[in-house]
């Protein structure tokens, strides 16, 4: 197999896998393996074709589109892996924050929501100073946990959509 | 024989690579030669699309791989060996319960037992 042909082999496989949201080590790993069963086949071909650029053009046919490759590839990645890479990948900076911001304001609301339903649930009559904490801040807790549940997804699909263009 | 593409194979491949796998471990390739054999032809599958069955059975714990040392002809890019883990093997058995079953149920209300 000369360079050229290598290259282009190496391309098609190179399309379907670099923008895929997936660690630096299992985009390496599939792609030397996805490389490994372009390459037989195009020596399947050669032998049965005899022509290097008909060769080229049926190993491609027969493995598939990198487009279509690469939506099969992506949705094979765990999600865990694709929620690391998020929240730590490069160029995701702007929904990091949002999203940070987003999870403090859960933790924070949750803090308020939670002491006020325990008040609620316990059979005792309620006090002036607790009522002030269930009129202002049981509903404060609601709205910011709201908030944060409401930036949290914002931010999330926005990275996703940034990071698969 | 009239052709089966991939869209109809949708939902099915996961079982077919495992029901391969069971003859015996294997690279993809030679997954898909299995395939086309036991398909007598008319599975018609975009080879690479068999790589993404692959990483879900292996993240799922089904399959396990490890990589081949011998790379002649592909300028060191290795393949990796497929074979089935025991959870793969009981996976096998399931799929081919509700293989049967579906085929039963679908066979009787089209008119056409398997």
């Amino acid at each position: 197999m000369n360079d050229a042909i290598w290259n282009n082999l190496t391309a098609h496989i190179s399309q379907a896998i670099e923008s895929l949201p997936a660690s630096l080590a299992r985009r390496q790993q599939m792609h030397e393996e996805l490389l490994a069963h372009l390459c037989a086949l195009y020596d399947e071909e050669l032998e049965r074709l005899r022509d290097e650029q008909s060769a080229v053009d049926r190993a491609k046919q027969r493995f598939g589109a990198p487009d279509h490759l690469r939506s099969e590839l992506a949705a094979a990645v765990p999600w865990l892996e694709r929620l690391g890479l998020l929240i730590c990948g490069k160029g995701n900076i702007m929904w990091r924050w949002l999203w940070i911001v987003g999870l403090l304001a859960i933790f924070v609301g949750v803090g308020f929501v939670l002491p006020a339903v325990h008040q609620l649930r316990d059979p005792a009559p309620i006090t002036p100073s607790n009522r002030f904490g269930l009129s202002v801040l049981y509903p404060f807790g609601i709205v910011l946990t709201l908030l944060g549940l409401g930036l949290f997804g914002y931010s999330m699909v926005r990275g996703f959509r940034t990071r698969n263009g | 024989m009239k052709d089966i593409r991939g869209d109809l194979l949708r939902g099915h491949l996961e079982t077919l690579v495992l029901s391969m796998l069971d003859q015996g471990e294997a690279h993809g390739l030679e997954i898909i030669r299995r395939l086309q054999e036991a398909g007598c032809g008319a599975l018609r599958l975009k080879e690479g699309s068999l790589y993404p069955a692959l990483y879900r059975l292996e993240n799922a714990g089904l399959v396990e791989a490890t990589w081949e040392e011998e790379t002649k002809g592909r300028r060191g890019a290795r393949r990796r060996i497929y074979q089935l883990t025991a959870k793969g093997t009981k996976a096998l058995a399931r799929g081919r319960e509700e293989w049967q079953h579906f085929v039963n149920i679908l066979g009787g209300i089209l008119g056409a037992p398997a």
